[in-house]
């Protein structure tokens, strides 16, 4: 058994070591249940925050991490996995495929969100007591993530809720980095000009 | 969690990290207790790697059996129907077409050592062979 792996989370983002992950993967390949436990730890929730960004149905999102988790274990037994660094990129692939399939299936298409809109959900918010100060602009700010693009809210999921590099996300989307960058540039441009709108809509009542 | 460079974007950044947070902790607590039970049963246990032998190797095993079947069909019926002018003849040459599927069908060579293993066999079946007569010419 491999020396353990340090959690990411809560601050995903910062890449375990290659050297001590290859050596909990090759163990979890071999069947070992203690390195495959690891990676669940390590990796689940972080998948499960992506699935539900997408859904906004925890026991759905559950679900499609339990699907994950059972491909990624299945192919790692199987050896058709092997470890060259990227497996984060592998894992968000598969899990952002099965996400994908999942929308696909329930037909759930996100429908244009104008900073009416969000302001509305701001409104709501605030109004029914039920949530916190801190949650209410987070409805406002998925409100928001609602009106972006496909490609430009896959870049932003991957980003804060998957915890990729951008080097992981251009690996997993095959796409050059410079491109990928000014789409994560493009997507936080729209999401603070509506986010601004909606304080300015605040601030004007 | 992110080192963007574009400091204008650090209140949504943080934002959106918060509301990753948020999405994370919409899970319940067992998540990773139930996601190790779902995708244990998916993990080998015995540790080697499992030989990939499909369809593809069984088809041929099963195509070679027929082949040798036919085969041997088709010489007993050739040795069954009466005189034949040359049947040490026709039987050479069900033999040899046998040969060529089988070398077709094994094609990590398989088929060339089988060929040497019967071409030694019909060489010692027939002494009277040129090699021989050269021998005894040599003696």
């Amino acid at each position: 058994m491999p020396p353990a792996l340090e959690r990411t989370d809560p601050a995903p983002g910062v890449a375990p070591d290659d050297g001590r992950l290859a050596d909990v993967l090759a163990a979890a390949s071999r069947g070992d249940a203690d390195a495959w436990r690891e990676i669940v730890d390590l990796y689940a929730r972080r998948v499960f925050a992506l699935v539900h960004s997408k859904c906004r149905r925890p026991d759905l999102a559950e679900e499609v991490t339990q699907s994950v988790f059972v491909t990624v274990a299945s192919k790692l037994s199987r050896g058709g996995y092997t470890e060259r660094g990227r497996f984060e990129s592998w894992l968000f692939r598969v899990a952002m495929n099965r996400a994908r399939d999942e929308m696909r299936r329930m037909a759930r298409q996100a429908t244009p969100t104008d900073p009416a809109t969000v302001a509305a959900a701001l409104d709501r918010a605030t109004e029914n007591g039920e949530r916190t100060r801190n949650e209410a602009p987070l409805d406002a700010l998925r409100e928001a993530m609602s009106s972006l693009s496909e490609p430009d809210r896959e870049v932003i999921e991957l980003r804060h809720h998957g915890g990729l590099s951008f080097k992981q996300i251009a690996d997993l989307l095959g796409e050059p980095m410079g491109t990928l960058l000014a789409r994560h540039h493009r997507a936080l441009r729209k999401l603070r000009s509506m986010i601004e709108d909606v304080a300015r809509a605040e601030d004007e009542e | 969690m992110n080192a963007h460079h574009d400091h204008e974007f650090d209140r949504i950044n943080a934002a959106l990290d918060r509301l990753a947070e948020s999405d994370g902790a919409a899970a319940p607590a067992s998540l990773e207790s139930n996601v190790y039970r779902a995708s244990r049963a998916a993990l080998r246990s015995d540790g080697a790697p499992r030989p990939r032998i499909g369809w593809g190797l069984g088809l041929r095993l099963a195509a070679a059996a027929a082949l040798l079947a036919g085969t041997i069909g088709v010489i007993s019926t050739l040795n069954r129907a009466g005189p034949q002018p040359a049947p040490a003849a026709n039987v050479t040459a069900a033999a040899f077409e046998t040969w060529l599927a089988l070398d077709d069908l094994f094609d990590d060579g398989f088929g060339t050592r089988l060929g040497v293993v019967s071409t030694d066999a019909d060489r010692l079946s027939q002494p009277e062979a040129e090699e021989w007569d050269d021998m005894e010419d040599s003696l």
